[in-house]
């Protein structure tokens, strides 16, 4: 008995010429996690704030949504509110209250429950999800990956049949992301619900996952169950790694899909070698950046968080951090960008920072006035800075974002808008906080490409990171632990020696095929 | 002391500590202001500590000294003068009026000091959510907006300075970056909130009144 169903949906958004989503047949079952899959712009989040009444955008719908037998209400009601729960991906934007337990309550005071009924209900999740400890805690002060626990909390205690998440772990560090994916498959298994989940990092989701749905263009190309939707899915579409092995390999057999089946797969098909790539020797260029024994805390009562960091980065390379969540890869670069008592910058040379999160530096209602405002700040004339936006804009490939609002544009558009701010004032030394996070894998290679360029021209790049997949593309990594730095590697002998700070080509293949980082080299295939 | 009145309802609290800050308030007798700056004390300093006590009587000091200073010079009551100032009357009775209304105040700001120290925002929402429960969901808003936007200014200060631009000299191109750093904070504080109205809706804030909360 199918808890949604979706007949036929048709939307356009008021204004636009093009609908959303077109001929949209759907059923979610209890008891199944159903994946949305799609590039950027096909339609996933418009589906899905379609199946609750409250966010809906406006605009024309044709078709039907059946809710429990019935038509899905037009409008907000208690059935809606309580049967459907729905999340995005911002864990800070989505609280309400202060207070962790008024935040658990909220939903249920706006149902008017009785309060007895409200105390049970809060109390049974919270212990289910191991948040009690947090109830009196002020919301601001937890993690993200609390945050977002807690969000999931307070619709869980709604006792929804459905769960519609939006990307829910794109901000969140690989270890939040895995507690919060199995925190979901728990809710999924004890209570029986149907989930929606819309992610594009496939490799973090497609085991848990039951159905899947590949959109394209507001419609959806494919459904069907996980295996099925992959085995089907041509090379034009970015899959699991697992997947791109089992296509480049000749598709024999089953799709694998957990990281045992694909590790199985790897040894029956593909023969024992150990691949030996050839690395460019990096020379190392002069040294532009220095730290020296650093120690640095934030303020006079905390205690040390950087103790006694040696570090060094030259011209033209690009280097990256690793590091748990909380071992002060942040702080490093803010006690870099500070200058801070034993940092040496070496003399004319410029550092910038990009921050993690890059909205924090727009502050007009277009980026051509972000960026005329930062060539104003540099002294430019009024009638060069037309021409040295245009070139930055060509550079980056933002050209035809110039009048649109910074805030309303796409995560990997944002970056590079906030990268282009950066750039305009030529720093030699580019320091950049977890710069791919909340990108899907065409955004991560574009920025990479942008990144390069760079490192081409001679900019010193150092990123701080928990993409294994960025990591795999610069010069050099090292990992901060316990307040200092590890000597830094070359990142094939840094990922392949790595069991966790490693990409998902070496997990499947260690063992069998050795010295390969990427899907192209385990395949063979030259890039 | 401050487990006892976090032990009982709220009410007992807002009676004992409301009550004594707002009768001071119009006590105009030097003697009734004095026993009421004397049980402020005694209250104080068996909830925050005596240390405290003397700390918070130190700093209004100069307050007290200024009052007893200015009244006698803006009031001519009273009949027993003590000397001319440019022509007005000091009066002894003026003098002890100033000392009479500066006792009020320490023991305003003493009665005060306990109701903020008792009195927290969870005692608050409990009185008036019996009277409007949104009351208690703005006041919780509000008390989680103002550490994030003051967060978030902070960010954004710290992520423009880390851009290395030169740095602006002169009040009026200081004033006019914090303007536009201010506008750039309200346009994020406009996105936020249209997630969190989401959110807020998504969970049934447009859906009948609130009944009671917990």
């Amino acid at each position: 008995m199918s808890l949604i169903s979706v007949n036929n949906l048709t939307f356009t958004y008021a204004g636009s010429q093009r609908p959303a989503i077109s001929n949209v047949s759907l059923e979610l079952l209890p008891g199944e996690i159903t994946l949305i899959a799609g590039k950027s712009g096909s339609g996933k989040s418009t589906l899905l704030s379609l199946l609750k009444p409250e966010i809906r955008g406006v605009g024309q719908m044709s078709g039907e949504i059946i809710l429990d037998g019935k038509p899905m209400p037009e409008t907000t009601t208690k059935e809606t509110v309580a049967t459907i729960g729905y999340m995005c991906q911002n864990p800070e934007a989505q609280i309400v209250t202060d207070k962790v337990y008024r935040e658990l309550t909220y939903g249920l005071e706006n149902l008017g429950l009785p309060q007895q009924e409200i105390m049970a209900r809060c109390a049974e999740i919270s212990a289910f999800l191991g948040i009690s400890h947090l109830f009196h805690k002020n919301t601001w002060e937890l993690s993200g990956g609390q945050k977002q626990v807690l969000n999931l909390a307070s619709l869980l205690v709604l006792e929804p049949k459905v769960l519609l998440l939006d990307e829910p772990t794109s901000r969140l560090d690989p270890v939040s992301a895995e507690e919060f994916l199995y925190l979901l498959q728990r809710v999924k298994n004890e209570f029986g619900l149907s989930v929606v989940l819309v992610e594009h990092d496939l490799d973090k989701v497609v085991h848990l996952c039951d159905k899947m749905c590949l959109m394209d263009k507001g419609q959806i190309v494919l459904q069907g169950t996980t295996r099925e939707v992959l085995e089907q899915m041509s090379l034009q579409e970015s899959g699991t790694t697992a997947w791109k092995i089992w296509k480049g390999s000749g598709a024999q057999g089953k799709c694998p899909i957990s990281l045992s089946e694909s590790r199985e797969y790897v040894r029956k098909t593909l023969p024992k070698e150990e691949k030996s790539i050839v690395c460019d020797k990096i020379e190392l260029n002069t040294t532009v950046l220095k730290a020296k024994d650093l120690w640095y805390k934030h303020n006079r009562d905390q205690e040390y968080i950087l103790r006694g960091v040696n570090f060094e980065l030259h011209r033209g390379e690009f280097m990256c951090l690793m590091g748990a969540n909380g071992s002060g890869k942040s702080t490093f670069l803010k006690a870099i960008s500070k200058a801070e008592k034993g940092v040496t910058v070496v003399k004319d040379q410029r550092v910038a920072k990009l921050p993690q999160d890059v909205t924090e530096l727009f502050l007009h209602d277009t980026v051509k006035q972000d960026l005329e405002y930062v060539l104003e700040l540099l002294g430019v004339k009024e009638a060069d800075r037309e021409n040295k936006v245009s070139e930055i804009a060509e550079q980056m490939d933002i050209a035809h974002l110039l009048n649109r609002n910074p805030l309303k544009l796409s995560g990997g558009e944002q970056k590079r808008v906030a990268l282009a701010k950066v750039m305009l004032s030529s720093p030699s030394i580019l320091l950049l906080d977890e710069p791919t996070s909340s990108l899907d894998s065409k955004g991560r290679q574009d920025l990479v490409k942008v990144l390069k360029a760079m490192r081409n021209r001679g900019v010193a790049i150092l990123a701080v990171t928990h993409d294994t997949e960025l990591v795999a593309e610069c010069d050099r990594v090292s990992v901060l632990f316990d307040g200092t730095l590890s000597d830094p590697q070359e990142p094939h002998k840094f990922l392949c020696d790595n069991r966790f700070f490693t990409t998902r080509a070496v997990s499947i293949c260690r063992g069998w095929i050795d010295g390969a980082i990427t899907t192209d080299e385990v395949l063979g295939v030259k890039a | 002391m401050t487990d006892f009145f976090n032990r009982k309802s709220p009410y007992v609290s807002l009676l004992y500590f409301g009550i004594p800050m707002v009768v001071t308030c119009f006590l105009r007798d030097w003697k009734w202001a004095l026993m009421s700056l004397v049980l402020a004390s005694i209250v104080h300093g068996l909830l925050i500590g005596f240390n405290k006590l003397v700390l918070t009587i130190k700093s209004v000091t100069g307050l007290f000294a200024l009052l007893v200073i200015i009244n006698p010079l803006v009031s001519t009551t009273g009949s027993t003068v003590l000397i001319f100032i440019n022509g007005r009357p000091i009066t002894v009775e003026a003098i002890l009026q100033g000392v009479s209304l500066g006792i009020m105040l320490i023991a305003v700001i003493l009665w005060s000091g306990c109701w903020n120290h008792v009195m927290t925002e969870e005692k608050l929402s409990h009185i008036f959510k019996r009277f409007s429960p949104q009351v208690v969901v703005v006041l919780s808003m509000t008390l989680r907006l103002i550490p994030l936007y003051k967060r978030r200014w902070d960010n954004m200060q710290e992520s423009h300075r880390a851009l290395g631009l030169p740095e602006k000299t002169g009040a009026f191109s200081k004033i006019k970056q914090a303007v536009i750093c201010f506008s750039g904070l309200m346009d994020w504080g406009i996105e936020n909130g249209r997630i969190t109205a989401t959110s807020m809706v998504a969970r049934g804030a447009c859906l009948d009144k609130r009944k009671e909360g917990v």
